[in-house]
């Protein structure tokens, strides 16, 4: 999903000033070293955030992950190895997430997944220094990997591929003009606009109108009258909004009778959607890196029956899947390469092809990015429907 | 290059976001008259107004029984937050209850995170608001113009309370000079508490029509509505009732004005040509708009 | 009067008032009867508006005691004081400039709920002062200095008070103004109020003071009848104390 973004303004300078008393424990851990023969034991580290902000990412990856262990080590592990998650909470704090992922390769881990939270560099560049492989978690930005470090792949749909199957989409429906719509604030609704706009365009459609938006501003009134005044209108919308903002944007766009197809990416796919309402949410489409379960995509209908029958309840979301996919990922490079060692993994990784639950993981050695596909939802009046997985965009545009 | 019809579409939006940003900068000025402290816990009356909504949603109350359920929230959570927090420090300096309130607006949003959730979740608001009056070529939203009529209504009933009642005449005596009014015989703590009660009240008004635009509440949804009170009433003149109303919609249609007119890469910097205005104003008139120097107090 | 002393309505027994570690009244004491009016005079930082502002609920004594009426009266706060009968003219007038003449008066009647009566005394209110009447809908702001030492009187008035304390009253006044004040006072007296007048214009104020008591740092130095103060021993006391300072 959507990397670090945060309402920076005057005020939580100062409430930093009040709140930032309070911290800064720094104990040092000192586990050492593990041995890596078979019928040990081998170690995924995990310093994600559980209790703030991207808690709602990071949980059901947790979740995800520890599925797919608990089910490999109940038939015998991986090379005669018992896979463990150590799974720790950052708190969303940059100081934490470094001190954890530390604390994690110390106690001899051999994987490490991508926290969503603003310490993923962070854990990344600490990852590469030891040389351990690091996964960008549930991060869709397609600079990761570049940021993070040698050793670091994204294994999921990335945002490039969101805005190119977005883009095809468009042209399949026969729209040939689009209005972007997108926000500078944050890398995930800057750049997603410009992936749209170079796949739309290398497919022969038009750009007739661009604007910004304020994330978090609560009103859209103006951006809208905007769009209903765009002569002549455009035949479709992009935009990267996410919740909660997706619903005011939608509600006052169709207030102010304007009936345009709105497009849209995987910040929209959660609970809070519906509430705005089946007349301003139907036919509202957006892409996501799983879609949730329902009768036409029957290997997520089939993860969530077989979660719920080993814990008795649902996944906290879609997104465990993807946590899920990431384990057996890793698990077919080891077996691939015969190997528990984190060196043979990174020599693995660039030609790891998985079929996972969330689609084919088939990875791209020069960009260390999956070409993975992603999903479409399209809201059926205030519900979701899925649209499938389009297939990998013939166009890409590089990040 | 802009047509009428969209002219006078963006004068509704104006004047829709400008009533809420009025209710707000009046809530926030008329706690900073009577007592000289500006509550920067206001803005969680707004999210505490969400909640108390979408709890009563889940217990299926219909809108109305939500609008007032919250709106009652808001004010005993205002009363209760100049009791518990601001009371035991009455007389300390401006600096010390800035940073209580501080601490209250952030305690509360970590037992918002704590106790429900730290995602949005979604208020249901009823489908009649997502509909349009057509007026010639313009398109009114009915929300809107509920928005905007709501807010005129609670402006001019307060109006009244202050203008007729003796306990709106006590509070414009209080928020002029505090230690006569109480040599006159108004009662400090009567007064102080009524001035967060109405300050609640607003909170509260506005928070029901916020969030039947956002439908959806998460622990920092009262940011930008103290940021934007903040702004506003500065702009009318910090304590100033009257001012803090004209500031409240000078500065929604600021916001719209920007948004239809600014060229597209200078857009992002809307806020911050919005504040560079602001700070422009203040240089001409310190006091703000309509505000008087400022007195000591208490 | 009658040849028995009235007995005190207001009495302040031995109070000592600081500021932090400055002392601004040392044990003082005085006695107001009914239907007096008591001056008390003194130079700059006598302690006089210490003594009123005590008096008022507005500080509190250190030590000492204050009864209205057989009840006690320190350590109250100011609104208290004025539901006890205590009504105060403060230093400067001190009306409320944003508020108008008529409404500066129905708040002087804040503490009450007889809404009828209050209605009646304003009018009455008005008619004594007409100019207020002339004016009732005009803030307090656009008056002018006599205008507004009258209305704050007239405020103080509507609380409907056993005793009121007069700060200054001539204080910044044109000397015609100051006479007509005066005169007011006097006819208050008539119509039964009780004064205590802190006032720095002792020859005023001994004009129309029954008793008078003066201040000096901080103690009460002498008092007795204004007649006998006013014959000339106080002020060459008073004023060569003025000067040794």
């Amino acid at each position: 999903m959507r990397r670090s973004w945060r309402i920076g303004a005057l005020l939580l300078a100062v409430f930093a000033l009040v709140a930032g008393a309070c911290s800064a424990n720094t104990g040092s851990s000192s586990a050492s070293s593990s041995e890596s023969s078979s019928g040990g034991t081998f170690l995924i580290g995990f310093p994600g955030d559980f209790s703030s902000t991207y808690a709602f990412y990071d949980e059901p990856i947790k979740e995800g992950a520890q599925f797919a262990i608990d089910q490999i080590n109940a038939s015998g592990g991986v090379l005669g190895n018992t896979l463990e998650l150590q799974a720790l909470d950052n708190r969303n704090d940059v100081a934490e997430t470094s001190k954890l992922t530390q604390q994690l390769l110390d106690q001899g881990a051999k994987w490490l997944i991508g926290t969503t939270g603003d310490g993923i560099l962070a854990e990344g560049s600490q990852a590469c220094a030891a040389n351990i492989p690091v996964s960008t978690g549930d991060g869709t930005a397609p600079t990761l990997v570049g940021d993070m470090g040698p050793c670091a792949y994204q294994l999921i749909m990335s945002d490039n591929v969101q805005g190119a199957t977005l883009a095809e989409y468009a042209i399949k429906q026969g729209y040939k003009t689009a209005y972007v719509l997108g926000s500078t604030e944050i890398p995930y609704t800057k750049n997603l606009p410009t992936y749209f706009t170079k796949a739309f365009e290398n497919a022969g459609g038009t750009v007739t109108g661009t604007d910004q938006f304020k994330i978090g501003a609560g009103d859209y009134s103006a951006v809208v009258t905007k769009i209903a005044s765009a002569d002549p209108a455009p035949d479709a919308i992009f935009t990267p909004m996410f919740v909660p903002d997706t619903q005011v944007f939608l509600r006052q766009l169709r207030q102010a009778g304007v009936t345009i197809p709105v497009l849209s990416t995987d910040g929209n796919l959660d609970p809070s959607l519906p509430d705005a309402g089946a007349k301003a949410l139907n036919g509202f489409t957006f892409t996501a890196s799983a879609c949730p379960p329902g009768p036409d995509n029957p290997k997520i209908q089939q993860f969530y029956a077989d979660y719920k029958a080993k814990y008795g309840k649902d996944p906290s979301s879609v997104i465990a899947v993807l946590g899920y996919d990431e384990i057996y990922a890793l698990k077919s490079i080891i077996e691939a390469q015969n190997s528990t060692d984190p060196q043979a993994i990174l020599a693995g990784l660039p030609n790891v092809s998985y079929d996972g639950v969330s689609g084919q993981i088939q990875m791209d050695p020069t960009t260390r990015r999956a070409k993975k596909s992603a999903w479409m939802v399209k809201m059926d009046g205030a519900s979701f429907t899925c649209l499938g997985q389009p297939g990998y965009p013939t166009f890409v545009p590089s990040a | 290059m802009v047509s009428p019809s969209e002219f006078a579409q963006q004068l509704v939006n104006a004047l829709s976001l400008g009533s809420i940003y009025a209710l707000l900068a009046l809530g926030l000025s008329m706690v900073y008259g009577v007592l000289g402290m500006l509550n920067f816990a206001f803005g969680e009356l707004v999210t505490i107004t969400a909640y108390t909504m979408l709890f009563l949603a889940n217990h299926g109350a219909p809108f109305p029984v939500m609008a007032i359920g919250g709106v009652f929230a808001a004010v005993i959570a205002s009363i209760l937050m100049e009791l518990v927090a601001f009371r035991p420090l009455r007389g300390a300096s401006f600096v010390t209850l800035l940073f209580t309130s501080f601490a209250v607006a952030e305690l509360l949003q970590n037992v918002f995170r704590q106790a429900i959730s730290s995602r949005p979740k979604g208020v249901p608001v009823p489908s009649l608001f997502d509909n349009a009056v057509r007026v010639g070529s313009v398109r009114i939203g009915v929300l809107p113009l509920i928005t905007a009529g709501v807010g005129a209504t609670a402006l001019v009933l307060l109006t009244l309370f202050m203008r007729r009642s003796r306990s709106g005449i006590a509070m414009r005596a209080a928020s002029q000079d505090f230690a006569t009014a109480r040599l006159v015989g108004v009662r400090a703590n009567r007064v102080i508490s009524l001035a967060f009660a109405i300050s609640g009240l607003l909170a509260g008004i506005a928070g029901v029509l916020w969030i039947s635009r956002t439908t959806a509440v998460q622990p920092t949804t009262g940011f930008v509505p103290i940021l934007e009170a903040f702004i506003a009433s500065v702009i009318g003149g910090l304590g100033n009732l009257r001012g803090a109303v004209a500031g409240g919609f000078f500065l929604g249609a600021l916001e719209v004005f920007l948004q239809a007119t600014l060229p597209g890469k200078i857009l992002p910097f809307a806020q911050a040509v919005a504040l560079l205005i602001v700070v422009a104003i203040l240089y001409v008139r310190p006091q703000g708009l309509f505000g008087r120097r400022v007195e000591a107090k208490v | 009067m009658t040849g028995q002393p009235p007995r005190p309505l207001l009495s302040v027994d031995e109070i000592t008032v600081a500021y932090g570690p400055v002392t601004a009244l040392h044990g003082v004491s005085l006695q107001v009867s009914e239907g007096e009016i008591v001056a008390v005079l003194g130079p700059n930082g006598a302690g006089k508006t210490t003594l009123l502002r005590t008096l008022a609920g507005a500080l509190r004594p250190r030590h000492g005691q204050i009864w209205l009426d057989g009840k006690r009266l320190d350590g109250i706060v100011p609104e208290e004081a004025v539901r006890r009968g205590i009504a105060t003219v403060p230093e400067g007038r001190l009306v409320f400039p944003g508020l108008t003449v008529e409404e500066n008066l129905q708040l002087g009647a804040i503490s009450r709920r007889d809404r009828q009566a209050i209605r009646a005394e304003i009018d009455e209110l008005f008619s004594m002062f007409p100019i207020l009447g002339e004016r009732r809908a005009q803030p307090a702001g656009t008056l002018s200095g006599g205008e507004q030492q009258q209305l704050s009187i007239g405020r103080a008035l509507m609380a409907r008070p056993r005793v009121m304390l007069l700060d200054e009253p001539s204080l910044g006044l044109a000397p015609i103004i100051v006479g007509q004040i005066f005169a007011l006072l006097r006819d208050l007296r008539g119509r039964g109020a009780t004064l205590l007048l802190v006032e720095q214009n002792v020859h005023k104020a001994l004009e129309i003071a029954d008793r008078a008591y003066v201040l000096s740092v901080g103690r009460v130095v002498t008092s007795g009848p204004a007649r006998t103060l006013a014959t000339g021993e106080l002020e060459r006391m008073y004023l060569g104390m003025s000067r040794a300072r």
